[in-house]
């Protein structure tokens, strides 16, 4: 033992606040895995005690009780009644909120019987300061029998003093964190049933037991033969799960009914609160959608508005890295490699960080604020209509970021087919990779405009909305395809306080959403353009250089001199690398959408990710052209058809977009619909289904077009 | 008489709740016997219920609704 980590876990009701405290018990020293294969389910950080002994730190998601309805929920019952799990703590801090305390200490005093080692912290101490209300923590200390303390995790008072209990629970040992009588007191039926399973899954625990015989079905650590005997001894003994379940809620309530009224003064007020003269206004019939609707095209004209500026420093640092990196290294294929590879495919896609840094932003505020549950509550109506839940507005807001923290946010929703119809459908939401290929593409469709209201602003709102009537119309076919399951549909949720968002919360979060796109993308990409440019600059046998020779005699017949002998070699040269065999390869099948072979190279590079096409583009036309200070735009408007016409005309652009809209090119969101649906058959049906959307939308929409 | 038979602004004090799957859960959001419950308003486009139960807020289906039976109505 003293030579293991400790372990401590936050556990705590949602809104409690636990998230706050993580942040400020790790800081930077934390970490989040969102993509599969990875510890996905576990936020871990590491802070040091006094002695500068590290402590390992796990955020578990929030629950109301042992008796779980959503996924989320559940994996926590499942950790904590498993001691051989390797997430199970040595030590729970249990957060509540000090201001909801009457419903905060149910799962409290739910954990204290099954007597893991706990301290109980009463977060949000500085809201109820503010309202005069006190707390007499020796009584409650006394009455619970282990260490209780107040605490702020917004102004981080007394965050020693949370320290120092696990200094005490490390130096003076476990007894005095764990109350040894029970807080709930069995009935004789129950006492009978969890003597009957101690003996055969040996849980030496009766609480424990209890909690098993409630939740045999899905309790991840039971053994199929466990699972059997179990239920015959319920059967046996006559217990009622659901029935066992509220009478011991009931039960446990009125015990610490009292003991809070006993414990906690609170002053008379009778006026209405803040939160509700906000809601009167935010969830009003008339104003409160008016308001969403309103929110959603503020977050998308601020994407556009504040990010060009750091969008053009990032796009000149690129810049002049090629040109100086070309200027000091002698002419060779490295350098080549260097300039048109790494660095004109990095650059192509970091340059997108600052608008997916804003889009992040905005939703963690709508999230920390309380926001997000009234959208929740004022849509659930229309979600259920086509086969969705008020919940699935949660991921369909977050898919325009990413789709993949959007499926994994499906968790909260109870009902199966409610959630595998939000899981189908949110990649259809444009998500952040989109953001490059729009801005990109939006250019040649729509003139760009001045000011804040641009023209190019709205056509991006546009294809969002395109994204969102999709989602919804494909919601509905899946709802009259996929049979109705027994299991209930729920809204039943908590409207928490509005508050005003802890920078430091939101900054992390953001920080990590960032993070991850940088890093998982960026790996992605780098062997990409690495890969892109060397099927782009070499070819099978000679073929380039005959392609080569070919072209300067042509520019010799024709008298091309300079540039356009130049571009004109460039692009004999790529036509005949192995990157122009691939495009050439499947120009027949996309040609109807009115897309050439390079915009084929594009297409195949972006089923790794979407973010791609413009590093491929970057690739194909840097190497296509002899200028390396010409944006890739600039070089992308430029490009003319064998027949003299532009490329990138309206009808192909618009085509290219409504592919870009409809098609799931991202691995990642297969693997994570793979994982949070357990079956091949999902995220096999979701690439299918928007493939296939994508090829005839972008075929209809260019045969009327052009 | 039950949560969805009262109107908008209206009060009453909880009696019980219907036993049924999910009643845990309403009880875990606070909706205990003798808590004051108000109905505040209905969702823009129908379904769920904004509620104040005692001093906090909570959103619930109408159906849901119905498994709360009710009395002394304000």
């Amino acid at each position: 033992m003293a030579d293991k980590r400790l372990s401590v876990a936050l556990i705590g009701n949602p809104n409690a606040g636990k998230s706050t405290i993580f942040n400020l018990l790790t800081g930077l020293r934390q970490h989040v895995s969102n993509f599969p294969g990875i510890t996905v389910d576990k936020k871990i950080g590491v802070f040091q005690i006094k002695d500068g002994e590290k402590v390992d730190l796990i955020d578990l998601p929030g629950i109301y009780s042992l008796f779980p309805n959503s996924k989320d929920e559940k994996l926590v019952v499942d950790i904590i009644t498993d001691p051989t799990n390797s997430a199970y703590p040595d030590l729970v801090i249990y957060v509540a909120d000090v201001n909801n305390l009457e419903r905060h200490l149910l799962l409290a005093t739910q954990l204290l019987d099954l007597q893991i080692p706990m301290v109980i912290v009463l977060n949000m101490v500085d809201i109820a300061e503010a309202k005069e209300q006190s707390i007499d923590i020796s009584t409650l200390q006394k009455e619970l029998e282990i260490p209780v303390l107040t605490m702020s995790g917004k102004t981080g008072y007394q965050i020693d003093g949370l320290k120092k209990e696990i200094q005490n629970f490390r130096s003076k040992g476990m007894e005095m964190f764990i109350r040894s009588k029970s807080f709930y007191s069995m009935t004789v039926g129950e006492k009978a049933l969890t003597q009957n399973v101690n003996t055969v899954v040996n849980s030496g625990q009766s609480y424990r037991s209890k909690i098993l015989a409630h939740h045999h079905e899905w309790l991840s650590h039971l053994t199929a033969a466990d699972r059997i005997q179990i239920k015959s001894i319920a059967g046996e003994v006559g217990f009622d799960n659901i029935k066992g379940q509220i009478s011991e809620t009931m039960s446990r309530y009125n015990k610490f009914g009292h003991l809070v009224k006993a414990t906690l003064t609170k002053p008379n007020k009778s006026s209405q609160s803040f939160t509700e003269k906000i809601d009167n206004i935010i969830t009003h019939k008339v104003a409160g959608p008016i308001i969403f609707f309103a929110i959603m095209l503020f977050m998308f004209q601020s994407i556009y508005s504040w990010s060009s500026f750091p969008m053009d420093l990032i796009d000149g640092f690129f810049g002049s890295a090629g040109s100086f990196v070309r200027g000091v290294m002698p002419e060779s294929w490295f350098t080549n490699l260097l300039v048109d590879g790494i660095i004109a495919g990095l650059g192509g896609v970091l340059i997108f960080i600052p608008q997916i840094t804003i889009l992040f932003l905005l939703i963690a505020v709508l999230e920390e604020s309380g926001y997000m549950s009234r959208a929740v509550f004022m849509f659930d109506g229309l979600m259920q209509r086509f086969g969705l839940n008020g919940r699935s507005i949660v991921a369909l807001v977050s898919s325009g970021a990413c789709a993949i923290p959007a499926i994994m946010s499906t968790r909260t929703i109870g009902n199966r087919r409610e959630r595998l119809i939000t899981i189908m459908v949110s990649p259809l939401i444009s998500c952040s990779a989109r953001i490059p290929v729009y801005i990109v593409l939006i250019g040649f469709v729509v003139p760009a405009g001045d000011g804040f209201w641009n023209a190019q602003g709205l056509a991006f709102m546009g294809l969002y909305l395109l994204g969102i009537v999709a989602s919804l119309g494909v919601a509905l076919i899946f709802k009259m395809i996929l049979p109705s399951d027994e299991e209930g549909s729920y809204l039943m949720m908590e409207l928490p306080q509005y508050k005003r968002p802890i920078w430091k919360n939101v900054l992390f979060t953001v920080k990590e959403k960032v993070q991850s796109f940088v890093v998982e993308a960026g790996k992605v990409i780098l062997v990409i353009s690495v890969v892109l440019w060397f099927l782009a600059s070499y070819g099978p046998g000679t073929q380039i250089e005959a392609a080569e020779e070919a072209a300067i005699t042509m520019s010799t017949e024709q008298g091309l001199e300079g540039t356009d002998k130049e571009n004109l070699i460039a692009s004999k040269r790529i036509e005949a690398s192995y990157a122009g065999h691939f495009g050439k390869f499947i120009e027949p099948a996309i040609e109807p959408l009115g897309f050439d072979w390079k915009i084929g190279i594009a297409l195949l590079t972006s089923f790794a990710a979407r973010e791609l096409f413009v590093g491929t583009m970057a690739t194909i036309y840097s190497i296509g052209s002899s200028d390396d200070e010409t944006s890739v735009i600039e070089q992308m408007r430029k490009e003319l058809r064998p027949d003299g016409r532009k490329v990138y005309d309206f009808a192909t652009s618009l085509s290219l977009l409504i592919f870009y809209v409809f098609a799931l090119q991202c691995m990642s969101t297969l693997a994570v619909t793979r994982r949070e649906t357990n079956s091949w058959k999902w995220p096999i049906i979701q690439f299918v289904y928007m493939g296939l959307m994508a090829y005839f939308g972008s075929l209809m929409v260019y045969q009327i077009f052009s | 008489m039950t949560v969805y038979d009262l109107r908008e602004g209206q009060s009453a004090l909880i009696k019980s709740i219907l036993t049924d799957s999910y009643t845990c859960k309403l009880l875990t959001l606070g909706l205990l016997p003798k808590s004051k419950v108000t109905y505040v308003r209905s969702a823009p486009l129908g379904g769920a219920r904004y509620l104040k139960i005692d001093d906090h807020y909570v959103a619930i289906r109408e159906e849901e609704a119905k498994t709360i039976l009710i009395e002394e109505v304000m």
